[in-house]
């Protein structure tokens, strides 16, 4: 927990409420859809036989003759399930000394900084981990300890293989709010139709892309490009192919911000040398421009 | 010590290793490859690129590769290893026809040097009255040098001369067929005044059996005629007697007014008796005698034979007075008491006007000159030339000037040799060039593999 110490500190205090209401859920902090009797006075409506007689406002029918019900909005509580890709691509780049952190690295801070902001509004946090030996997976808990579990389960796990995300994130339930921290390399057309499915049954799905500063700008001169996931095919990058690189990486980044909004997720690009506490406050007020570095650095 | 029949070809090699070495830097080659998620927005291209880099890339193939390209080239330019490092020879040529040859033995002595490792005397006939049977006979000798000894890298050349010498037209003419420098000593001059015979007249008489056609005898028809002067002085005339017809001369066909001291045979076929007949004739374009060099397409049927060569170097009773552009004999003197016989072995076509030509005079006035010779070589030379002159000129400060001859020219005059030496060489180290090459393709294709 040393390493992701400074960013909860910076995290401290920070909410996260849900984008909309809620639905049924036993009492939180999130507005829900379910009216009831809570302390914060919504509407009055006239008694129906079966409501509550304790619901009824007694001066009111003093006053008026006429029986009236108050009626307040409801709290509910929002589980959160945060995905992490651990695919090979996300393990990029390799030499974390020299080049900056990696996009694994800036997932797991980006994690554990959610799970703690989800977990101080007394939500349920669970982690599923998408990786080369498979899929690792930790309910949510309110309990005490519970985002350092979520860092140790993300501290034991190393970057490989290709897994889909799509299987991971359809088992999911729909009264939940689940984020995607990816690099959008991967099974990203089957993951839009299980997010837009989701959205649709009321999750409320947030994607946060993470960009490696070395994917916008390469190493300079003429390397032989080959992507981890796909080892059989590779591509020369020169100093003049650099240009259309960069062009059809930008046009993949729009792409993906525009299809993911269009299914009603939120998204959210990330690039690993932003500060952590930063980007997490940006997933969380849901800033939709990318979450650039600031200008003193991370 | 390494040294090469061909030298360029051994430059070639090590230039086409250098072109090798410089595709080391230069290579087309894979790039190093980097591990990039996104490599699908690459756009898409061969997957070789040119990477130059500050060193050489393969080192072990670029050495197995300039290895072999020098082992074929030192075996194919004849290499040649030299155990000890002199491979210098002194030539030194003086004149064979001085009486006193030993008179000769301090200015030989001279010529030569302390740190000399290889010296070579030739007397040759003719020296004194022209330098240029120096050159020739030089150039003789160095080929066959250079054939018989195979570590000699270079020939310096010293001709002895003595200060009576009348004519160097034949040097100026021959000097720059000796690739190299060539030192002239002075010599005391023997005593060849002028005898009563140069001042004679030489009255001409071409025999042959078909006059109207000879180029032989259009060429002398200017010169007096036997008749024309039988009423000169007998002390003021000389008789050439030039026999045309190919079985030598008919003791009928001369005057039997006067009997002749000099004898010329002249066959038409080219082919005096003494002489070797080429099997194949071939062509030779220039003809020099007198100091003027006669160009034309000439035709080379015969050759001194070896006896005959041998004679001439070796005795003062035969001198050359005409040789071919490259050093070979094509006019001889034979001394017999007072009277001389020339053997002349160039062929004159008919109705040829070679022989009328101002550069013919040469050839001309050395035929019909006294036996032994005379001044009458000295063409545009007044009286004695100097020594001093020739060595003047030779001995310029231009260090280019001043260097020995290469023995290479003289193998390649003399023909096929540039083997290597030892002979094992040119097999072991086109041996050795193969296998490197097959170690090269093994090795390239492993890599390919891999």
């Amino acid at each position: 927990m040393s390493a992701y110490g400074p960013m909860l500190d910076a995290l401290r205090g920070v909410r996260w409420p849900a984008r909309r209401a809620v639905g049924a859920a036993p009492a939180g902090t999130h507005r829900s859809t379910q009216k009831g009797t809570a302390g914060e006075f919504t509407e009055y409506r006239l008694y129906r036989q079966g409501d509550d007689p304790r619901a009824l406002d007694w001066k009111l029918l003093a006053r008026s003759d006429r029986a009236f019900v108050r009626l307040s909005d409801d709290r509910a509580l929002l589980s959160t399930w945060i995905v992490v890709d651990a695919s090979a691509s996300m393990a990029f780049p390799a030499d974390e000394s020299a080049r900056g952190r990696s996009k694994f690295t800036q997932a797991k801070c980006l994690a554990v900084g959610l799970a703690a902001v989800a977990h101080a509004s007394a939500d349920p946090v669970g982690i599923v981990v998408v990786h080369r030996d498979g899929v690792t997976r930790v309910p949510p808990r309110t309990r005490r300890g519970t985002v350092q579990e979520l860092a140790r389960v993300l501290d034991g796990v190393t970057c490989g293989g290709a897994a889909p995300l799509a299987s991971a994130l359809s088992p999911l339930p729909t009264n939940a709010r689940i984020v995607l921290l990816t690099d959008c390399l991967g099974d990203v057309d089957a993951c839009l139709k299980v997010a837009a499915a989701h959205g649709v049954a009321g999750a409320l799905v947030e994607c946060v892309h993470v960009v490696a500063d070395d994917e916008l700008s390469p190493p300079v001169g003429t390397h032989l490009a080959r992507d981890p996931e796909r080892t059989d095919e590779a591509r020369v990058l020169a100093p003049s192919g650099r240009p259309g690189y960069r062009e059809q990486f930008d046009q993949f980044r729009a792409e993906m911000a525009q299809r993911w909004r269009s299914t009603g997720a939120g998204y959210t690009e990330v690039r690993t040398s932003t500060d952590a506490a930063r980007a997490v406050r940006a997933v969380v007020m849901g800033v939709a421009a990318p979450v650039l570095p600031s200008a003193r650095g991370s | 010590m390494l040294s090469f029949a061909l030298p360029w070809l051994f430059g070639l090699s090590v230039a086409a290793a250098a072109v090798v070495a410089g595709l080391h830097l230069l290579s087309v080659r894979t790039p190093p490859e980097l591990a990039l998620p996104t490599a699908r927005f690459v756009p898409g291209g061969d997957a070789r690129a040119v990477a130059r880099q500050p060193r050489p890339n393969d080192v072990r193939l670029l050495l197995v590769r300039v290895g072999a390209l020098l082992c074929a080239g030192a075996a194919l330019a004849g290499v040649q290893w030299q155990a000890s490092r002199a491979s210098t020879v002194r030539l030194v040529i003086a004149d064979a026809a001085t009486p006193d040859t030993l008179a000769w033995r301090d200015s030989v002595e001279q010529a030569l040097r302390t740190d000399d490792a290889m010296v070579r005397v030739v007397y040759a006939a003719g020296v004194s009255r022209d330098p240029g049977v120096a050159l020739v006979a030089a150039t003789r000798q160095a080929a066959q040098l250079a054939q018989q000894y195979r570590s000699l890298s270079q020939v310096e050349l010293t001709v002895v001369v003595p200060a009576g010498a009348t004519s160097r037209a034949g040097f100026d003419a021959w000097r720059t067929q000796w690739p190299g420098a060539v030192r002239v000593l002075p010599r005391a001059a023997r005593n060849t005044a002028g005898s009563a015979g140069d001042q004679a007249v030489p009255v001409v008489q071409v025999r042959v059996a078909r006059t109207n056609d000879d180029a032989v005898a259009a060429a002398f028809a200017g010169a007096p005629a036997g008749r024309a002067l039988s009423a000169m002085a007998a002390s003021s005339r000389r008789l050439v007697d030039i026999v045309r017809d190919d079985d030598g001369p008919t003791a009928g066909g001369a005057s039997p007014a006067w009997t002749s001291e000099l004898t010329v045979q002249w066959p038409r076929n080219g082919v005096p008796r003494t002489w070797r007949a080429l099997k194949t004739p071939d062509t030779v374009g220039a003809l020099v005698s007198g100091g003027l060099v006669l160009v034309g397409p000439w035709e080379r049927r015969a050759i001194v034979s070896d006896s005959l060569r041998s004679v001439l170097d070796t005795s003062g009773t035969m001198r050359a007075l005409a040789w071919w552009s490259d050093g070979e004999v094509a006019a001889v003197e034979r001394r017999r008491g007072n009277t001389c016989d020339r053997e002349v072995a160039v062929v004159v076509p008919p109705g040829s006007d070679l022989l009328q030509s101002a550069n013919a005079r040469g050839l001309r006035e050395a035929l019909t000159a006294p036996c032994g010779g005379r001044r009458a070589d000295a063409i545009g030379a007044d009286g004695n030339m100097p020594t001093s002159a020739l060595a003047t000129e030779t001995a310029t400060p231009d260090p280019v000037a001043q260097r020995p001859a290469s023995m290479s020219a003289f193998r390649i005059q003399a023909g096929g040799a540039t083997g290597s030496d030892p002979w094992w060489l040119t097999p072991v180290l086109l041996g050795a060039a193969l296998i490197l090459l097959g170690a090269e393709w093994w090795w390239r294709r492993g890599e390919v593999a891999s």
